[in-house]
Order: structure tokens, then sequence, then C-alpha cells
């Protein structure tokens, strides 16, 4: 360091503020927290780091466990629309073949209701 | 406790109360070396810690508090004088020459060096006072004000050189060699 940067440094020494400095800082600090009061996350905003690293493991096992359930939750949903869609369409099916049936039916019934017919007057 | 913040440093985080007895020093006279104005280096100092009270939880260690504290109180103190226009009462460039410099003791030679760091450039004092007030190394000045240690070096020299000039020309003959010894080297 040179002659000029040690002079330089002995202008710029510490000072101390006024002899009421702390005393006004914490006067203004308790007129601050009387007029605002202190919020939930104001307060945990406060905590010591070290109870917030302590916390962070059953915040996140908090969030993991309900991830899980909303995801079995929604699956449920989604494999219970699936069977419902499953079961319309076997519905539909079945519907479908009943009807072709009872089409069958009635063309055989109505072919054979003229032969019935010829017989009766050979008969006569 | 002058230089409390070196002897601190990577030690537990004190209590907040310890730890306005311990850098109360070093803010006002940032603030003070800054702004050259006491009251407002006052208001400055305790708006600082009234900020510090509302972050203690988010400090890690004392020694983060210290860079905390140098930080903010750098950043307030540019802040103020550009919104209030706080300009200081000469300028290097404006400064008179007062006669009485020619007998210049040493006290008074600190107490023109000091006038004359308030009258630099915003950046060039800053790094100025965080040089010679808090005795940092510039890779510590630039992570405080958040530029390249290049930068830093740079504003340092230059400030050096300006006040310097200014000041070596106004001394006795004596005195003025004694500064001049081994002029330029700005870093440690």
């Amino acid at each position: 360091m040179t002659p000029f940067e040690q002079e330089l440094k002995r202008a710029l020494a510490r000072q101390q503020p006024s002899a009421d400095f702390t005393e006004r800082l914490f006067a203004r600090i308790e007129e601050e927290q009387a007029a605002a009061p202190v919020r939930w996350w104001q307060r945990i905003a406060q905590w010591p780091a070290q109870t917030i690293w302590a916390l962070a493991p059953v915040c996140v096992l908090i969030l993991l466990t309900s991830g899980t359930m909303l995801y079995t939750q929604h699956r449920r949903a989604v494999q219970g629309e699936h069977a419902k869609q499953q079961l319309l369409l076997a519905l539909r099916i079945t519907s479908n073949k009943l009807q072709a049936t009872q089409r069958q039916v009635n063309e055989v019934e109505s072919e054979r209701q003229p032969n019935q017919k010829d017989n009766i007057r050979r008969l006569l | 406790m002058t230089q409390s913040a070196g002897l601190v440093a990577e030690a537990i985080l004190p209590t907040f109360t310890e730890a306005v007895e311990l850098h109360k020093s070093m803010v006002f006279s940032i603030a003070w070396h800054f702004l050259r104005d006491r009251s407002r280096a006052e208001e400055l100092s305790q708006d600082v810690f009234l900020e510090l009270h509302r972050r203690w939880g988010s400090l890690r260690s004392a020694e983060h508090l210290v860079f905390w504290l140098r930080k903010v109180t750098g950043n307030r103190a540019i802040d103020m004088i550009r919104s209030r226009k706080v300009r200081p009462e000469t300028s290097l460039d404006a400064a008179a020459e007062p006669t009485t410099l020619e007998q210049m003791h040493d006290s008074l030679l600190a107490s023109y060096l000091e006038r004359m760091v308030a009258t630099l450039p915003e950046k060039q004092r800053l790094a100025i006072v965080m040089r010679y007030q808090e005795d940092l190394e510039p890779d510590e000045i630039a992570r405080i004000l958040g530029m390249n240690v290049s930068t830093v070096k740079t504003n340092i020299a230059r400030a050096l050189s300006l006040l310097q000039a200014k000041t070596v020309g106004r001394l006795q003959p004596n005195t003025a060699r004694r500064l001049n010894e081994m002029p330029g080297e700005t870093g440690k």
C-alpha cells in the first residue's frame, strides 16, 4: 500500500453514529411492529433457517402423499369411465343382435303363413 | 470493534441486538463517507437495520450478514443520492484551493481527503470506501457491488489517480514527496 493509500485509509476510518442510535432504532422497530400486525407468513419468514430446513422434509412428504392420493383418485375415475364405455358398447351390440334375430324370425313367420293357408284350402 | 466484520466472518449468526452493536459503525461509516451528511447517513443506517430486522430469518451466517449489510448500505446510498439529488458540496474540479492547505496538518489532510472522496462519481466513491474503509479486496468489492473485478480495479485506479493529483498538488513539497512514494499502486 502506498503512503497515499495509507493516508486515504486513515481518512476513511470507521466512525460511530450518535449515542442514541440503537435506542432510536429499537423505538422505530417497536413502532413498526405495533402499526402492522404480523401475519402468519411473516412469522414463518422470521423463523430461523434451521427450523425451515428441518420442516422441509415434512412438507415434501405431505406434498408427495397428497399428490399420490390425487393421482390414485384420478386413475380410478378414468378406469370407471372406461368400464362404463365398454358396458354401453356391449349393450349396443347385444341390442343390434336381438334386433337382427327378431327380423329373421319375422321373415320366417311371414313365409310360413301363406303355406299354411294353401294347406287348409287343399284340405277343405 | 472497528474491523468487527472480519472477526465474525464464518462465525454463527449473532442475535439482532448484537448485530446492531457489532455493525452499526460499519453501516454508518459507509453511509457517512458516501453522503457526507450526518443526519442522512444516520437515517440511511436506521433504514438498513430496519430492513435487516424484517429479513432477519433469511440470513444464514455472520459472513452473510456482513455481506448483506455492505451491499444494502451501498445500494441505498446510491439510491438516496439519485432520488434526493443529494450532491456533494464541492466537486473535484471546482474545489477551492485553500491557502491553509499549504501548511496542511495530518488531521486536516485526512479531513480534506474525506471531503474529496465524497466528490467522486458514485461507483468510484463506493469502491474507494469499500477498499479503504472496509479493507476489502477488489474481488470482494465486485461481489458486493455486482460488478466485474476488472471494473472495480479500474474504478479504484481512476479514483486514486484523481484524488492523488488533486491532493498532492496542494501540499508542501516534503509532504507531497512523502505521499508520492511508489505512486500508481492501487491493489495489495
